[in-house]
């Protein structure tokens, strides 16, 4: 049957609100996407300043291939690992938090979300800093009210994050989360000093002294390069390009390739 | 179906989409509204512009109100142009009065860049809360050994409300996290500009909460921490959750809240 001008027109009007449904809709469900995930990293930012380490928790994958790479500290997989880098490595360096501060700020955030809206894609600098007792790796965590305030040095603390996230129950959470340290250093001396920056890394967050509450990572760290001033410093991470679908390629966690 | 019974189905369905279209772009850009309210505060800051920085306040809200630092409430309209009008204007009237004066005043630079935002904008697009970290530094003359440089972090905590469709800063409370002459680590004793005159060899300076005298048109003090090397920080300010309507319940501004602490 040969449809009237009217019909046509009304098809018409019918696939234009198709269009408006699929396309703006998901144009602005992407935009708050992206404001979500940034929110998600601001949250886990303050709450890992204020050592509220279950809500930090809280906003990782409950998925099995959940990861966690903090700078040379190896990777660590599954909540459970996670759960004791935070816990019992974290918590044991903070003690009851007297003179203790570590914030790393987010900045500069470059948000992909997936065509799919399942999965996203972020890296942001992070300009930062901590201050905490110095003498803590000797894991002597209670201290007394003598040692309050004595021992406690300031650094500066450089660095970037990549993170991948997926949606799970409605909700953004982190399932791949990389921080690259560009420097951490004492206040009074110059990231571009090599020796100083060493010597920082033996009283402070050591990769032995991680182990040592944690039992260590579940794999060694996919890349630790930092800022020195003899060699050169990779484009390492990468920012996120536009994509469909999470396929493992193009992340922006893990190591540049050769 | 007949035509006319298809054109007001498809009418129907027209409305019901964009409405919902509306409301999603509404919320997407009151988080960006609101941010800019935030953002163009520091530029103003920055460039010593202290009247126009009221111009990010609703400053037409009998409610509006603004904590800074230790400097005491300023709670309502007239607290909160005093802040800026006597307690922010500096010498150079015309100059912080004028936006179009791109002089600054001299003797003092304020950079607070805000960073880490968390943005919650309320379901009903009425009002928003944001959270920032703020990584900034400051020249002031502020103490005898004359003009110094200061590194100054610090976390700002806002309400925002809508003034005429226009998105205004309506409670703002700036905490810094600490202040530190750009030689002096913040581990190393108590703060080094807002307690003159200062201590010697890290000694201890004024109580935080009696750090700076509180002028006659502000208030006391809700809360106020610095960091200190002797002491345990409360977990302030409080990110914001996704809500529906502005309840005056968990505020992001004020004091903290009881059940916020370590639980590593």
């Amino acid at each position: 049957m040969k449809l009237s001008y009217y019909d046509a027109q009304l098809d018409r009007l019918e696939s234009m609100i198709d269009s408006l449904e699929s396309e703006i809709t998901h144009g602005v469900s992407k935009a708050q996407a992206k404001i979500d995930v940034n929110n998600l990293m601001g949250k886990y930012t303050f709450y890992a300043r204020y050592m509220m380490y279950n809500r930090v928790l809280s906003y990782f994958s409950n998925r099995e291939d959940v990861s966690l790479e903090i700078s040379d500290l190896g990777v660590y997989i599954g909540k459970a690992k996670i759960a004791d880098f935070y816990k019992k490595y974290c918590a044991a360096f903070d003690g009851k938090g007297y003179g203790v501060l570590h914030e790393h700020a987010v900045s500069t955030p470059v948000i992909e979300i997936a065509e799919d809206g399942l999965t996203a894609k972020g890296v942001w600098l992070s300009p930062g800093h901590e201050a905490f007792p110095v003498d803590r790796a000797d894991a002597d965590i209670e201290e007394t009210e003598a040692e309050r305030g004595h021992k406690v040095r300031s650094s500066w603390v450089y660095g970037k994050f990549a993170v991948e996230f997926i949606l799970e129950d409605g909700e953004w959470k982190i399932w791949h989360m990389q921080y690259f340290r560009t420097f951490q250093i004492g206040f009074y001396d110059s990231w571009t000093d090599v020796e100083k920056k060493d010597a920082w890394f033996t009283v402070v967050r050591s990769r032995e002294a991680a182990d040592a509450f944690t039992g260590g990572p579940s794999a060694e760290p996919t890349y630790t390069r930092e800022y020195d001033p003899q060699g050169t410093l990779p484009y390492w991470p990468k920012p996120p390009k536009a994509y469909d679908t999470y396929e493992g390629s193009d992340p922006v966690v893990g190591a540049p390739k050769e | 179906m007949t035509q006319e019974e298809r054109l007001h189905q498809l009418e129907a369905r027209l409305e019901d989409t964009l409405a919902a279209l509306h409301k999603k772009i509404e919320h997407v850009m009151a988080y960006t509204e609101a941010f800019n309210a935030t953002t163009r505060y520091s530029y103003r800051h920055a460039g010593n512009k202290h009247l126009w920085s009221m111009a990010s306040y609703a400053m037409n809200t009998p409610t509006v109100r603004a904590e800074i630092g230790p400097m005491g409430l300023c709670d309502g309209i007239d607290a909160v142009h005093k802040l800026y009008a006597v307690g922010h204007q500096g010498d150079n009237e015309e100059s912080a009065r004028d936006e179009s004066f791109t002089d600054g005043m001299g003797l003092f630079m304020a950079e607070h860049p805000l960073c880490t935002p968390i943005i919650e904008v309320a379901e009903d697009c009425e009002t928003a809360k944001g959270v920032f970290i703020s990584n900034g530094a400051e020249g002031s003359g502020t103490d005898e050994r004359g003009h110094r440089g200061f590194w100054i972090w610090m976390t700002p905590a806002c309400e925002f409300c809508k003034e005429d469709g226009v998105w205004k800063v309506w409670h703002n409370h700036g905490m810094s996290t600490f202040i530190s002459a750009w030689d002096h680590e913040w581990s190393d004793g108590a703060p080094k500009m807002m307690a003159p005159p200062e201590p010697e060899d890290g000694e201890d300076a004024l109580p935080p909460d009696k750090s700076m005298p509180e002028a006659d048109y502000a208030g006391p003090t809700t809360f106020f921490q610095e960091y200190r090397a002797w002491q345990q920080m409360k977990p302030w300010p409080q990110p914001p959750e996704p809500y529906e309507t502005y309840e005056g319940t968990q505020p992001v501004v004020g004091a903290p809240f009881e059940g916020y602490e370590i639980d590593g």
